[in-house]
């Protein structure tokens, strides 16, 4: 005889949840959104703790979707705090269209901006950027996650009068955007209606990642070549390429990147035009390089040194120049033991080097 | 919920950022943020708000989840938020009166029908709270009679004559400053910054030790007895042993073998020799 068991299914553990019918979970959610809301503090300390820990399902979740759903329920905050903490519902699309939904006509702003919370790390919060109501623009801004679907509402609030709070979290932010995004926000920045003063770009390049900024700005010079024969509007876009262009050099030159300086360092040392088409560049962001760079720079340049051909060598020697001259203290020495030793690699190099330092190359 | 509603707050270092942090948990109380998002969220220095996160978590207002994400602890602000109601705090001198119920309300649960300045007298400890201009703010009457002063006259200025030790101490900077007293009375002190409302206030929290200090003596006068009797036991015998030693000569022998017997007398005596009938046993 075999024991048919296609139908048998584990027993449900016992579980305090288990135990208590279903109305009952629905009264007691309901109990915890009256304590959380208007209960005494410790009452909504204490309830507000369970809710967080409660997990609601789907009878839960339309139960707060309810409270929302009317105007004068005093828990209504807590309803749309928790629907903040437990997003569940934020995997469905309709879920999302539903919060959105509410949050469009959403008259009371602390509810509005919870309901803003609860789009955090969502693209949708884009469009809250430049709500009319700053404390849910500051709420968009901090939820605001950086890719390609939200650089655009990004740049549209920077651009546009944003409350310098905003602005200031969209600016912390934009520091943290992947190398891979600048070409994409240069591009929405060009192509932009709105007249951009140079006093906006700045702290906008200031942010930005410097290597690409660098590469899209001044490694790539043949875009937006002057032709002769262009019409308005190509002369209007070259005219604010260009704006855009001189301000990212600008911002290069005034707070260069340590990043920047070493990519600067190993082109320079590959390659030999490169050098010296950037020759300016690189003396401007030297002497704007702080105290606190320079023995990082110092290690970076020994790493590349050795081993070298004598070629990169003279030119990382004119850098090692350059840089030795701003330093201090032990970074100073430092320097100087780096260029003894690399002038006693051969009679050529120490006479070239000795060059460098009486600046007769 | 507001952070006035928390009867004790946060002190320095970097009081008012942590009053801040609070201040927007206590917004949203299922904020959970982590370290890069309170930064944006506070436009605080990274460096300084870890530094607050951190001591927020040791005084348990906030708890850390994984990845350093901050949540608040609502376990510990349900037990420090005060069940009698919170008193206006425009009136200075009802803030005071909070803080020192406060003070109780975290040793032992208060009831609302208990005068808090009733219990804060019963307490087995001496409790005075200045305020940041050197004034008395509170005192209880332990810590009048331990310090041997009167109520009046005990300012930040009085204590640091008695004591030696300047309440400013501790609003300059130092969090906690520890010390004991032997006059006028036995006792440990504690001095703290701390909040009273808006402001920065010390308090100081003293704690009887004349038992601690009777003892030490006893064990002193047992030390000092111990060591004069090993000068004349021990001593004395030594040199005797060593000059045989040095010249063994028969005459001295019978002196050595008395002063061995002397030794081990002395140390049987002390317990510090193994007794054969202990070893027995």
């Amino acid at each position: 005889m075999v024991l048919d068991i296609r139908n048998i299914s584990p027993a449900p553990a016992p579980g305090p949840t288990s135990v208590i019918p279903p109305t009952d979970l629905h009264n007691d959610l309901e109990a915890l959104l009256w304590q959380a809301s208007a209960g005494a503090a410790v009452e909504r300390a204490l309830a507000v703790k369970q809710l967080r820990q409660l997990v609601p399902a789907v009878q839960g979740l339309e139960l707060l979707w309810q409270i929302l759903d009317s105007e004068d329920d005093p828990r209504r905050l807590v309803a749309a705090q928790m629907l903040g903490f437990h997003r569940s519902w934020s995997a469905s699309p309709s879920g999302v269209r539903r919060l959105l939904q509410y949050l469009h006509c959403e008259r009371d702003t602390e509810v509005a901006a919870a309901l803003v919370w609860c789009l955090r790390q969502r693209d949708e919060v884009g469009e809250f950027l430049t709500h009319q109501s700053p404390r849910l623009g500051r709420e968009a801004a901090l939820g605001l996650p950086l890719n390609s679907n939200t650089l655009g509402s990004l740049t549209r609030a920077l651009l546009t009068e944003c409350p310098p709070e905003i602005e200031r979290i969209l600016l912390d932010k934009l520091g943290n955007l992947h190398p891979s995004l600048v070409r994409q926000l240069v591009d929405q920045l060009h192509q932009c209606d709105l007249l951009i003063s140079d006093q906006r770009l700045a702290p906008i390049f200031s942010r930005l990642p410097q290597v690409p900024l660098f590469e899209i700005f001044l490694e790539e010079r043949n875009t937006w070549v002057w032709d002769p024969q262009q019409g308005v509007a190509q002369t209007a876009a070259a005219q604010n390429w260009h704006r855009l262009a001189r301000s990212a050099e600008a911002a290069l030159r005034q707070w260069p990147s340590l990043e920047l300086l070493r990519y600067l360092f190993n082109r320079c040392g590959e390659d030999e035009s490169f050098a010296r088409h950037h020759a300016h560049l690189l003396q401007a962001t030297l002497s704007g390089t702080g105290a606190e760079a320079g023995p990082e720079l110092l290690d970076h340049l020994e790493q590349l040194t050795a081993s070298a051909s004598e070629d990169k060598v003279v030119r990382l020697a004119q850098l090692l120049v350059d840089l030795s001259t701003r330093l201090e203290g032990p970074a100073e020495n430092k320097a100087a033991e780096l260029l003894e030793d690399l002038k006693s690699r051969s009679a050529d190099l120490k006479l070239k080097i000795y060059h460098l330092q009486q600046g007769l190359a | 919920m507001q952070v006035a509603d928390l009867p004790m707050l946060p002190g320095p270092p970097q009081g008012q950022l942590k009053r801040r942090i609070l201040e927007t948990y206590l917004q949203n109380p299922f904020l959970d943020d982590d370290l890069s998002g309170l930064v944006l969220r506070l436009d605080a220095n990274r460096f300084e708000l870890l530094q607050a996160l951190e001591e927020l978590c040791q005084t348990r207002f906030l708890k850390e989840a994984g990845q350093r994400r901050y949540f608040l602890d609502l376990d510990f602000v349900a037990a420090a938020v005060p069940v009698a109601p919170v008193v206006d705090p425009d009136e200075s001198d009802h803030l005071l009166t909070l803080s020192a119920e406060a003070l109780v309300a975290l040793q032992s649960p208060v009831e609302a029908d208990i005068d808090p300045q009733e219990l804060l007298e019963s307490l087995p400890y001496g409790t005075v709270l200045w305020r940041a201009d050197g004034s008395l703010a509170m005192a209880n009457q332990q810590a009048v009679k331990w310090l041997a002063t009167d109520a009046e006259d005990l300012d930040a200025d009085a204590f640091a004559q008695i004591t030696g030790f300047h309440p400013n101490l501790v609003m300059e900077g130092e969090e906690t400053v520890h010390f004991s007293l032997k006059e006028p009375h036995a006792i440990e002190v504690s001095m703290h910054s701390c909040s009273v409302g808006d402001e920065t206030a010390v308090l100081v929290v003293m704690r009887d030790s004349s038992l601690q200090e009777e003892i030490a003596q006893v064990q002193a006068s047992l030390h000092e007895e111990l060591f004069a009797c090993l000068d004349e036991e021990m001593v004395a015998p030594l040199l005797s042993l060593e000059h045989f030693l040095e010249s063994p000569d028969s005459e001295d022998l019978g002196r050595a073998r008395a002063a061995v017997e002397q030794m081990k007398g002395f140390l049987e005596d002390f317990l510090l020799l193994k007794r054969p009938d202990i070893d027995q046993q």
